[in-house]
């Protein structure tokens, strides 16, 4: 059937196309290998091969496919005697998880509004929305901090927690997954009396738990890397998450800090895969509407 | 079937975060035990007082900013004319200095007016101020030889701070690194310069700044090694 539609010439394009996205995603990967590789390095190993970087020698770079002499040394660092590493990843957690368990409570309802009831200035309100969404941090970080500072919060964990909390792209999201919501199960729930809080939590948030959990795990990822917020927002260098874990590369602390980007890794890749199926689902729901 | 595969990544998910907490405490009750806590000192600048190293003579005369302009009898004013023959005893100290003088005998503070270095013996002639008020012999050259000099360098630490390894002088001083673990401390060898001792203590010709921290001895150090300091 293939051979009949399509010809020789089309099956050697997809193939080259493949090797070309094969050569992409080496690309793309190649960060990851060499930061689990160099995890495994000695200081002087690390030396040879990106001394040229971030030591004084003058050396050119040299990228290691294995390590000559392969050490736990930078772990056993990392993890016995770097307290400060525990100390900014439980930060990251209680900054991290109730933003995104705020946003999921504040945006699904705003969204579930948009998204399926009529209102004067509903267009307006979504416009405003989309604009905020695609304001940069820079561009708000004065007003936010102004409004923060009036809630005495600058310097906690709420000053990195509130603003994640009420941001927009959540409700934007969630606003077009909703919409795919067919109107006639709202109708038919409606006739059965259920009201505006039945219906959410009945029949939408049920339904669109795919593009919940796809804002969720976007979130999450969103609020552990976040960098801008927390240097703007706390002073205490006991409250910094974990994304500000490495102020300073240097060959002296070059492998220590592959390594805690490896263990960094773990809980984002772990919650990425738990979420993949809904992330799919998600931006189809996006797709589709949007 | 889905519920399956995702089974393990929970499993690893509640793993990883307890695996942190267990760590956390394991990393908290390690740093307090396994890393010595030090006591530091810091470099200052400061008087040494040092054993003799110099010999001249009483002379009379009238000296001038600039330096002798010439001998004046009747002028009622002393100094000694001499050499230092340690040259780098005298590298770091300052002109209006108090060095202590023995002269016939009698100890006596002076106060160094003029030094230069004498290339033909290598040594450093000086001119030390006598005080007023006490009895020399006027004209007369009287050999003398500085018994103790108390000087001032930029640079003093306790002599029990520095170590001595093959003929080398060094100290571990306590650096922060404010890299991958923000504030671990840790002790760095580093080698030292002595230009003059005592029992006590030492002056060093580097010049550290007043936030340096030189490790007490007590603990074994090693270059590189983690420490904390004593709070």
């Amino acid at each position: 059937m293939y051979g009949y539609k399509y010809g020789k010439g089309f099956f050697k394009m997809k193939k080259l196309i493949q090797l070309c996205m094969v050569f992409l995603a080496l690309i793309i990967f190649a960060p990851i290998c060499i930061t689990i590789i160099h995890s495994f390095m000695g200081m002087r190993e690390l030396e040879l091969n990106i001394g040229g970087i971030i030591g004084s020698s003058k050396k050119p770079v040299a990228i290691s496919l294995l390590p000559s002499y392969p050490t736990l040394k930078n772990y056993k660092e990392l993890l016995l005697y770097s307290q400060d590493f525990y100390r900014m990843f439980w930060n990251s957690v209680r900054q991290s998880v109730p933003a995104v368990f705020g946003q999921i409570v504040v945006a699904a309802p705003a969204a579930f509004v948009m998204a399926k009831y009529e209102f004067r200035g509903k267009r307006v309100l979504f416009w405003i929305y989309l604009v905020a969404m695609l304001m940069p941090f820079q561009v708000l970080m004065v007003s936010e901090y102004l409004v923060l500072m009036k809630l005495s919060v600058i310097n906690t964990h709420w000053a990195i927690i509130l603003p994640a909390v009420f941001g927009t792209y959540p409700v934007f999201i969630l606003t077009k997954v909703f919409l795919n919501i067919p109107d006639e199960v709202m109708e038919a729930a409606r006739i059965d009396g259920a009201g505006s809080f039945t219906l959410l939590r009945k029949i939408v948030l049920p339904i669109g738990k795919g593009g919940i959990i796809a804002v969720a795990v976007l979130d999450f990822l969103e609020c552990i890397n976040s960098i801008e917020a927390p240097l703007v927002f706390l002073k205490d260098k006991s409250l910094l998450p974990l994304s500000l874990f490495f102020p300073e590369v240097s060959l002296y602390n070059a492998g220590a800090v592959f390594a805690a980007s490896v263990v960094i890794m773990i809980p984002a890749v772990l919650i990425f895969v738990l979420g993949d199926e809904h992330l799919e689902t998600g931006f189809q729901a996006f797709q589709v509407k949007g | 079937m889905k519920k399956k595969t995702k089974k393990p990544i929970y499993i690893l998910l509640a793993v990883f975060f307890i695996a942190m907490a267990v760590m956390t405490e394991v990393s908290r009750i390690i740093n307090k035990s396994h890393i010595p806590v030090v006591d530091t000192q810091t470099p200052r600048r400061g008087k040494l007082e040092l054993e003799a190293l110099g010999r001249g003579v009483v002379k009379f005369g009238m000296i001038s900013n600039q330096g002798i302009l010439e001998e004046m009898p009747n002028q009622d004013l002393y100094y000694v004319e001499g050499y230092f023959f340690e040259k780098d005893y005298v590298a770091n100290v300052q002109t209006g200095s108090e060095i202590l003088l023995s002269v016939g005998g009698n100890e006596l503070r002076g106060i160094l007016a003029a030094k230069m270095y004498n290339y033909r013996e290598d040594t450093t002639d000086v001119l030390i101020l006598l005080p007023e008020g006490s009895t020399y012999t006027a004209g007369e050259e009287v050999e003398f030889a500085a018994e103790k000099a108390k000087v001032t360098y930029p640079c003093t630490m306790a002599r029990e701070l520095v170590y001595e390894e093959d003929g080398n002088t060094y100290i571990y001083l306590l650096q922060e690194r404010d890299s991958i673990t923000g504030n671990i401390t840790i002790a760095v060898k580093t080698q030292i310069h002595i230009v003059a001792a005592n029992a006590v203590a030492v002056a060093v010709s580097e010049e550290f700044d007043s936030s340096t921290k030189v490790i007490s001895k007590g603990a074994e150090l090693e270059d590189g090694m983690r420490v904390r300091e004593r709070e």
